[in-house]
């Protein structure tokens, strides 16, 4: 009750009355504040996210609801709502275009990684056959398919006979994800792989591929990733990004299984919450945290 | 007043449903340390969480107004027990517990256990996927507490089914209607469930699921294909069902609910 009064006291008026007094005191608006206090990252851009939000103009507040902003000119009105001298603050537009590019890259990544994963597996789409055969034949390189439908899909981790039954909720992201795992990464790939063979703490690969996009996934609409890519990324996050991302996930969340010790693969739900929490108390607390190793930083 | 819905998804919490809301004075508590009680309440309220109904669980925020579920860790719960104990005032607090059944939901990969999981819990069914190890939901339903374990079916999963088969009420064996290759499979998976010890006399329930598949077999011809007539030694029931659309779902669990009551196998 008292922090609801509080809540709307200090948005209301106590927080738009300390940003006048500021910006008559600094002649800066909040926005031009941010930029010059914080240093380029996460820190700064989602502040300006957050100052964006609650802006009482509905121009500035629509840059964030829209799709396809034009970034160039979303700075420009900025610029022109909030009147701001290119000349005397020199360095607000280069600044602010950056900020915007990341914010609507993030929004724009979420679109794209969305329509992937409702785009269900189809065999009758030559693409995704292309695709799925790129998997096996990467890690496998040695083994040959000995048809389409096989129990050999078991060997990398797949359930039954037909991979296509275990993409379900991540749709072809989730073999996405793995491609460019096993392709990009091929040597990491294979090391888990020989990990999820081990006889205590084996695990099937590729479903817990699945899954691990299924966590990734829900790190980026949940907004977690926005730590990550702004700190890591200057300009716009795109699906190659994301993918970085997954193969960084996977790689981790193998050590953090091992080092958990599992009794049987019956644990895996348990320890997998465990360390979807983990990560989302780092991305959340730390501003600075930024998801490092040879996964991310190629792209 | 309170009911008390015990943490099974994640076993760190314990989460307390509130049937009605609450109000800062709690005059209503027929509580002997009342004016502990209320101190204590009033200290803890804002350490709680809440969860909005129907929300996301990443949106929980420290709460300022009553909630309708509290989700209590149980480290804070610890760490207050010793002076007084937030848990012995919810302890006294909570009011009779449901009937508690023990469901267990199996069959093979890509059945759609999971699916009818969610389905049950009334959960957003979009984002799944496959099953490694199980899924523990409970559900409220008509004085029960359902506790369903959906256990993964991939073959490699399979041995590990009979570590859940202990105190089982009810089993669900769904079976994925459309996929007519594997009956064979799933009825000698089945045949082996039902001449297991621990399962003995537990009534078995079976959903023909994907009814909304265009190729999907009618329940008939499923029970005709898992040789359901040859079960004499339990109640046993097939409900067509699409988990995907929830149509047939609410019916099965009815069923179950209802060779319960007369049995009065449900334990407290």
């Amino acid at each position: 009750m008292w922090q609801q009064l509080w809540r709307f006291v200090y948005l209301g008026l106590i927080h738009p009355l300390v940003k006048w007094i500021l910006h008559r005191l600094t002649g800066k608006c909040e926005l031009q504040r941010i930029l010059s206090s914080k240093e380029c990252g996460a820190r700064r851009t989602q502040k300006i996210e957050e100052s964006l939000e609650m802006s009482k103009h509905k121009e500035l507040r629509r840059i964030l609801q829209n799709d396809d902003v034009n970034v160039e000119e979303a700075v420009k009105d900025v610029m022109r709502i909030k009147s701001i001298n290119p000349d005397i603050d020199t360095k607000f537009h280069l600044m602010m275009t950056k900020c915007l590019h990341q914010i609507c890259g993030y929004k724009e990544l979420l679109r794209v990684i969305e329509i992937t994963r409702k785009e269900p597996y189809s065999s009758d789409n030559p693409k995704h056959e292309i695709l799925l055969l790129q998997l096996w034949g990467t890690l496998c390189p040695d083994d040959k398919l000995e048809s389409r439908i096989s129990k050999q899909w078991g060997d990398i981790g797949f359930q039954g006979d037909d991979p296509m039954t275990d993409f379900r909720g991540m749709g072809i992201l989730g073999l996405l994800n793995l491609v460019f795992l096993v392709t990009k990464h091929t040597n990491a790939a294979k090391q888990l792989l020989s990990h999820s063979t081990h006889p205590q703490y084996g695990y099937s690969f590729a479903i817990v591929g699945i899954n691990i996009t299924g966590l990734v996934y829900h790190l980026l609409t949940g907004g977690y990733l926005k730590t990550h890519f702004y700190n890591a990324i200057e300009g716009r996050p795109t699906l190659e990004h994301f993918h970085g991302v997954y193969c960084h996930f996977f790689w981790d969340f193998d050590q953090f299984w091992r080092d958990e010790k599992p009794k049987d693969i019956m644990q895996f739900n348990v320890i997998k919450d465990k360390y979807e929490e983990k990560m989302k108390t780092k991305l959340k607390g730390d501003k600075d945290a930024v998801l490092k190793g040879v996964f991310t930083q190629m792209v | 007043m309170w009911r008390f819905v015990k943490g099974v998804k994640d076993p760190s919490e314990t989460k307390f449903k509130v049937d009605k809301p609450l109000t800062i004075s709690q005059a209503e508590y027929n509580n002997n340390n009342q004016n502990e009680a209320q101190t204590n309440f009033k200290h803890t309220l804002t350490n709680w969480y809440t969860k909005p109904p129907g929300g996301d669980s990443i949106k929980w925020r420290t709460c300022w107004k009553p909630p309708d579920v509290l989700v209590v860790r149980h480290s804070y719960l610890r760490s207050q027990s010793k002076d007084m104990g937030l848990l012995s005032l919810l302890r006294k607090l909570k009011s009779a517990p449901d009937k508690e059944l023990r469901i267990l939901l199996l069959g093979l990969d890509n059945a759609g256990k999971t699916t009818l999981l969610k389905s049950l819990a009334s959960e957003d069914i979009s984002h799944i996927t496959p099953t490694q190890g199980f899924n523990i939901k409970s559900v409220q339903s008509s004085g029960f507490k359902l506790n369903v374990w959906d256990i993964g079916g991939q073959r490699k999963i399979r041995p590990y089914w009979r570590n859940y088969f202990e105190n089982t009420d009810a089993l669900i064996y769904v079976i994925d209607s459309a996929d007519k290759k594997r009956f064979e499979e799933t009825s000698i998976e089945l045949a082996e469930l039902l001449e297991e010890e621990k399962l003995t006399g537990v009534p078995v329930l079976i959903y023909a699921n994907k009814q909304d598949l265009i190729n999907a077999a009618p329940a008939s011809e499923v029970a005709q294909g898992l040789d359901l007539n040859g079960i004499r030694d339990r109640s046993w029931q097939i409900q067509p069902c699409s988990a995907a659309t929830g149509e047939g779902v609410k019916e099965g669990v009815e069923w179950v609910l209802k060779t319960m009551k007369p049995s009065g196998k449900g334990r407290k």
